[in-house]
């Protein structure tokens, strides 16, 4: 009990900025770490990225016997954190708190001061976040393929509302309408939490992200799909999209720790250890699951081609979309 | 059966708020909440994110209890520095500056803030009320607000911000210019486009309302009190008179008070801007209803009661969608969220039926938090009145720090420091050609939520501008905004046409 409440503390004033004035740092004769993590995470307090970072930032402290301190550098969904991150020394002692967008959907739509495929490395797979296709009850249908037979029957009937222009529910919406050869329109609002509550009051129709999935478990929406080729055991009665009709990619969004792709090897190998470490213990799991995530271990080989995957995948549909950059 | 099932939500809602560690935590919760409102430009928000990894040794309903408190605490602690020194910290109390600190200018500051904390109080218990009584109904009404009734109360507001206006009407709409100008800073939503970012990346997410406020307001009052050596004026605002509203104040207050409450109850549902539009609303109509002498803006009680009940009703209302939608309404309530997840509480519609004492606890300690902060606040008054006592040489230092250290720890951006000191500048421009910064503020909040929603109702209406007339709740606030704004050009244009014979 004591020992939690101190983390609870150190973690609290790490994102103070305070963590020098508190604690005491058990002097380990370790090659590595030998000095404190800083953590930027790239987006305001109180969403999922910050919410993982809190419990992951904790346990490598603990893990480590060094101080993790948060920094938050939140704005421009996301470009802002990253490329301050690109300011930091790329010594391993910096880590980013980020999703695929950093390395398949930000670079294409914004201005940024990085090379998805150069200058950053996703070290560990954190969990994925299941992308579900929630509809109104409204709208009658039951299946995915009902609602493209829908779509084509009622051209420009259908919207979906999203958290935002260039995220990957943007883009999940445009894969919908590609596979599905129909027409839908964009709705974009501020934040997951508006969008879904526009699909609730039948602003919008369609909603994709996970956030759908207690309003379908209440019974207020109907869940087509999951995306991908996966079902998710938290929606066990919801097929994945392969399952539903549409095989292939599919967009997807998963959580993970970047680091500067110049920290040497060796280091990077044991930092996806320690925290590989970190997720594969039970307790963590299991709030991660609570958060709505699938939690999985993916070695450092295995996320570089998720990442690179991404880019081209999402590259076709922003392309589609017209949002790419002008460069 | 619906009267019983209240009951015994109450009874199961009060027996966990009084849980000795429950009631502990709820007056810590307050206590912070009133402290960090008084710190200028450190707000809830902040505060909320920085507690929020210790929340998780507690319970989840004391974490929920003290993170709740906090925020309702931070509403009440928010008027203070208003009204003693014109210094809104929170986007809610830029109205309560008009009127709360004219009354610390004639010496009644201790009355104003007395004014403020049972105005508060009264509105928080209806609140605690109104969303225990209605939770459901209140529910279903959030979902009947689309893009189209937002749009609509949103130019509600911004034609009814000229009425704030103290001065000339051709002035406050140069301001309100201005205001939808700076609003329209940075990334456009829609379109992606960057506007007047002048390819700085600070600039991408639009200009912080903190340094605005806090540069317009109090860092402009203190070049002004600097030119013109306002230390003479120390002991005068220093003299403060009885701490306690006179009978007369009190009636003109009461009833404002009852508008307020009942305006905020129903603003505050609403996602955004809620909090913010009860206060300016509820101003704005007070001035409408009461202001029969043009007493409005030269410290008139009912200027302080209205949008101080406005906005903590509103602050307890806007816990609604949340509870009963799992739907965060603003900043504060997205970390609710955070806090509930960090104990595995998924938000959501299921909150009401599978925590019942969660969600009963935390209206029940609402209540209680409201009695503690009218407990902490009303002594508090006699200690916060003694700054006022302070040389101005010694105060203004320290208030300057203060801000600047608290508008650098929301974002650890130099780049807001800067602004904050170039929209002292301004303010005191603005001063000295007698234009007022309150329609700036409004119109700069109001401005990019009308663009976002005029656009959204668009594209839900595939560009048919008949969805502003044909969804009822959407007319009647447009006929509602019609009237007002003949209300307002009435006399301009007699006077005109009068002027116009004459010739």
């Amino acid at each position: 009990m004591t020992t939690m409440t101190r983390r609870t503390l150190l973690a609290g004033a790490g994102s103070l900025g305070l963590a020098g004035v508190l604690g005491l740092r058990p002097a380990l004769a370790q090659a590595f770490p030998e000095k404190d993590f800083t953590y930027v995470i790239p987006y305001t307090p109180g969403g999922m990225s910050d919410n993982i970072s809190r419990i992951m930032g904790e346990r490598l402290a603990a893990a480590t016997g060094k101080k993790v301190i948060n920094d938050y550098k939140a704005g421009a969904g996301g470009a802002i954190g990253a490329n301050y991150y690109m300011g930091l020394k790329p010594d391993g002692y910096s880590l980013l708190q980020s999703t695929n967008s950093f390395y398949g959907v930000i670079p294409a739509v914004t201005k940024v001061e990085y090379d998805p495929k150069t200058d950053l490395t996703p070290l560990v797979l954190i969990g994925d976040a299941p992308m579900v296709i929630a509809v109104s009850p409204s709208v009658g249908v039951k299946t995915l393929q009902e609602l493209f037979a829908y779509a084509k029957k009622n051209p420009g009937k259908l919207a979906y509302a999203t958290s935002g222009r260039g995220t990957v529910g943007h883009l999940s919406g445009v894969w919908i309408a590609n596979r599905g050869g129909v027409d839908l329109l964009h709705i974009p609002y501020n934040g997951a939490g508006e969008a879904l509550q526009a699909c609730l009051s039948g602003e919008a129709q369609l909603f994709i992200g996970p956030e759908a999935a207690e309003h379908i478990l209440a019974g207020k929406l109907i869940g087509l799909g999951t995306m991908g080729d996966k079902r998710w055991s938290g929606l066990p009665d919801v097929p994945s999209t392969v399952e539903a009709g549409v095989p292939g990619w599919a967009p997807r969004s998963w959580h993970t720790i970047t680091v500067h792709s110049k920290v040497p090897d060796p280091v990077k190998q044991q930092l996806a250890t320690a925290v590989n470490k970190i997720l594969a213990s039970d307790d963590v799991k299991d709030r991660l699951v609570k958060f709505g995530l699938i939690p999985g271990i993916v070695d450092l080989a295995g996320m570089r081609k998720r990442a690179d995957d991404d880019l081209v995948e999402f590259g076709v549909l922003i392309k589609d979309a017209g949002l790419a950059l002008k460069k | 059966m619906f009267d019983q099932s209240l009951l015994a939500g109450l009874a199961l809602g009060f027996q966990v708020a009084v849980d000795p560690t429950n009631i502990l935590f709820c007056f810590l919760g307050c206590l912070i909440g009133t402290l960090i409102g008084v710190l200028p430009g450190l707000g809830p928000t902040a505060t909320i994110a920085i507690l929020l990894p210790m929340t998780s040794a507690l319970s989840p309903v004391a974490g929920l209890i003290t993170l709740a408190g906090i925020y309702y605490g931070a509403q009440y602690g928010g008027s203070t520095t208003s009204i003693l020194l014109r210094l809104p910290g929170e986007a809610s109390s830029v109205v309560t500056v008009l009127d709360g600190h004219a009354m610390t200018r004639r010496g009644r500051g201790g009355a104003a803030l007395a004014i403020a904390a049972w105005g508060s109080f009264f509105a928080g218990t209806v609140g605690t009320l109104f969303i225990a009584l209605f939770a459901p109904l209140l529910a279903v009404l959030v979902l009947k607000f689309g893009a189209a009734e937002y749009f609509v109360l949103m130019a509600l507001g911004l034609v009814a911000s000229v009425v704030l206006a103290q001065g000339s009407v051709l002035r406050a709409l140069a301001m309100i210019a201005i205001g939808l100008l700076f609003g329209l800073v940075g990334t456009d939503a829609n379109s992606g486009q960057y506007r007047f970012t002048f390819g700085s990346y600070e600039l991408l997410n639009g200009l912080p309302f903190v340094p605005l406020v806090v540069g317009l307001f109090g860092i402009a009052d203190i070049l002004i009190a600097l030119e013109q050596a306002r230390d003479a004026e120390a002991s005068q605002a220093g003299k403060i008179g009885s701490l306690w509203p006179t009978r007369e104040e009190t009636k003109r207050a009461a009833p404002a008070v009852a508008r307020g409450t009942l305006i905020g109850l129903f603003l505050g549902l609403l996602p955004g801007g809620g909090a913010l539009m009860s206060s300016f609303v509820a101003y704005s109509v007070e001035k409408r209803v009461s202001d029969k002498e043009g007493t409005f803006g030269k410290g008139d009680p009912a200027g302080v009661a209205a949008p101080e009940s406005a906005n903590n009703a509103g602050a307890q209302t806007s816990f609604l969608p949340l509870l009963t939608l799992g739907l965060p309404s603003n900043a504060v309530m997205a970390l609710m969220t955070g806090a509930m997840l960090i104990h595995g509480i998924v938000p959501g519609p299921r909150i009401m039926t599978n925590q019942p004492n969660l969600f009963w606890g935390l209206i029940a300690s609402m209540w209680i938090g409201n009695l503690m902060l009218l407990v902490i606040n009303l002594p508090l008054v006699g200690i916060w009145v003694q700054m006022l006592k302070i040389r101005y040489s010694v105060l203004y230092p320290i208030i300057l720090v203060v801000s600047l250290v608290g508008i650098y720890s929301v974002d650890y951006s130099t780049f807001d420091v800067f602004l904050t000191a170039a929209f002292g500048l301004l303010g005191y421009g603005m001063n000295k050609w007698k234009c007022e910064p309150a329609p700036l503020v409004l119109a700069f909040v109001l401005g990019p939520m009308m663009e976002q929603y005029f656009r959204r109702a668009m594209l839900v209406a595939r560009g048919d501008l008949a969805i502003f007339v044909e969804r009822p709740i959407s007319l009647t606030l447009l006929l509602i905004t019609a009237a007002l704004l003949a209300g307002i050009a009435a006399p301009h244009v007699r006077s005109f046409r009068r002027k116009a014979f004459a010739e």
